[in-house]
């Protein structure tokens, strides 16, 4: 069952709480969907709704909402920084939950900018006890480049097309372009998406793992640039392999990044069931 | 989805002026119960009478004015109103033909699976592997099929209402359609939708302009 909800100080988030079916027997852990990108809370393809509604089957309780300014939410929290905005709607977002479930365990489970959230939502709020993360943060390992650019490099005319591009892109830049401002240099990069520093995602994840939360991590093939083989963040981050039955990866080429194609979302469901199942009981 | 923010945005600035509005998801679509597979085109239609009773109810107004985007604004004239004094419809790019527009969302499912940008490995068997009918990525059932096959609007009985029809493209044919349909007005968009397009199929809708059209036509 859906409950339409307003919640936050000014009560301007919104979103929709779904309680678990009377006859399925209650789990001791709530979901939180946040957005992904600018997508409003029902996600790509209304995937949310469809995970929301077959885990009120299964008896888990969970929560979709629009972070501020995105959706139908207001501006609940806005500060001058995204990341600490954020941060704040998903901690009004779990506050809610509490209240309403009893629970004080959660779930957060994000897409794309929605990884990147959950992500920074679990360093800062020890009630989340993990997370599941499509297309989150990744690192390159040694294998990863190897896969990556050893067959451009050992195919002559791929070179020569890398080599080729580039330069007309600078040539015509310089001939085109205008020098870029200051100030659309400051908004490009206010804009633009960066990976955050390797070490510092090292010592979060570290951080996360020592207080037992359990990470579930999806791939898609859109990912493949910059994800290309399953084992690839054990590689990067080797202190990864104590922690093996803590932090889950999955790599799978065949889907997208939104999982447009609906058997893509059937099994994307099932994985997240049989991860969640599993949580707490490893 | 694409136009949810834009419709949003356009209610925010309406109730400013003090307008009362109301957005609903159709069953089984955004928020609302029920999935794509069990509801049906005849369910949705029944909706519009639903969520019109409960705007009129909620706000304890007298006469309503509707805004239906694509298959909504088709679907708008044949959902039972009667009990509703209603005399104002914005039709946005309207669905005039049914069988034509499935035939496109066929299609697109086809170049869908076939994206190369998208997918790196090849789904071209997609289709080929499951028997549910999937129209840009949502599973349909043989009944809403067959009804969107049916949709025409030629058959339309407009009687004393006041009908706006916005479009951002084929405007042929939604000249066309103002011609044989006496008091619709037209008046055309500034930008294209990309209703159908596989490159635009996640992209939000921008219309500048809108909020400044609904408010001039219901004011």
């Amino acid at each position: 069952m859906d409950q339409a909800i307003t919640f936050g100080k000014k009560n301007s988030l919104v979103g929709v709480l779904t309680i678990p079916d009377q006859s399925a027997s209650l789990k001791e852990i709530g979901v939180i969907y946040l957005n992904a990108g600018l997508l409003h809370r029902v996600g790509p393809y209304r995937m949310n709704v469809e995970l929301a509604n077959l885990l009120a089957k299964k008896g888990y309780n969970s929560l979709r909402f629009d972070s501020s300014s995105i959706g139908d939410s207001g501006t609940e929290n806005n500060k001058t920084d995204y990341i600490q905005t954020v941060i704040q709607d998903i901690k009004d977002a779990i506050d809610l939950m509490a209240s309403r479930t009893g629970l004080n365990k959660f779930v957060i489970f994000g897409l794309c900018t929605g990884a990147d959230n959950a992500h920074r939502a679990m360093v800062h709020d020890k009630r989340i006890v993990g997370g599941i993360f499509l297309d989150g943060y990744s690192y390159p390992s040694f294998k990863f480049m190897a896969k990556r650019y050893l067959p451009i490099l050992l195919n002559p005319s791929r070179v020569a097309r890398a080599i080729l591009s580039r330069a007309k892109n600078s040539f015509l830049h310089k001939i085109f372009c205008a020098p870029t401002s200051t100030a659309k240099v400051e908004a490009n990069d206010m804009f633009s998406w960066q990976l955050p520093n390797k070490k510092e995602t090292e010592n979060e994840l570290k951080m996360l793992l020592s207080r037992g939360a359990e990470l579930f991590y999806i791939f898609s093939g859109t990912a493949l640039n910059s994800y290309n083989y399953e084992n690839q963040y054990f590689d990067s981050m080797p202190f990864l392999n104590q922690f093996r039955h803590q932090f889950k990866v999955i790599l799978n080429k065949n889907t997208d990044h939104t999982y447009r194609l609906y058997h893509d979302r059937l099994w994307l469901f099932s994985e997240v069931l049989k991860w969640l199942d599993s949580v707490g009981k490893k | 989805m694409r136009s949810h923010r834009l419709l949003k945005q356009l209610a925010v600035s309406l109730s400013g002026r003090g307008i009362h509005v109301l957005r609903f998801d159709y069953s089984g679509c955004g928020d609302s119960a029920g999935t794509w597979e069990n509801t049906s085109i005849d369910d949705w239609v029944k909706d519009i009478s639903v969520a019109a009773t409960e705007l009129k109810d909620l706000a304890m107004i007298d006469s309503l004015s509707f805004l239906g985007v694509r298959l909504g604004a088709s679907l708008l004239p044949r959902a039972d109103l009667e009990s509703i004094p209603s005399n104002r419809f914005m039709l946005w790019d309207p669905i005039l033909d049914g069988e034509q527009y499935l035939e496109s969302l066929m299609q697109l499912q086809v170049k869908l699976v076939n994206d190369k940008l998208r997918f790196k490995v090849s789904r071209s068997s997609y289709l080929d592997e499951h028997d549910e009918l999937e129209l840009a990525g949502y599973p349909v059932s043989g009944g809403t099929k067959s009804q969107l096959s049916q949709i025409n609007m030629s058959d339309i009985k407009w009687n004393d209402k006041q009908v706006l029809l916005l479009y951002s493209h084929n405007k042929e044919v939604y000249l066309d359609f103002a011609k044989r349909n006496e008091g619709v007005e037209l008046k055309p968009l500034s930008l294209q939708c990309n209703w159908e397009s596989l490159d635009h199929l996640e992209s939000q809708v921008q219309v500048p302009e809108l909020a400044a059209i609904v408010k001039k036509f219901m004011i």
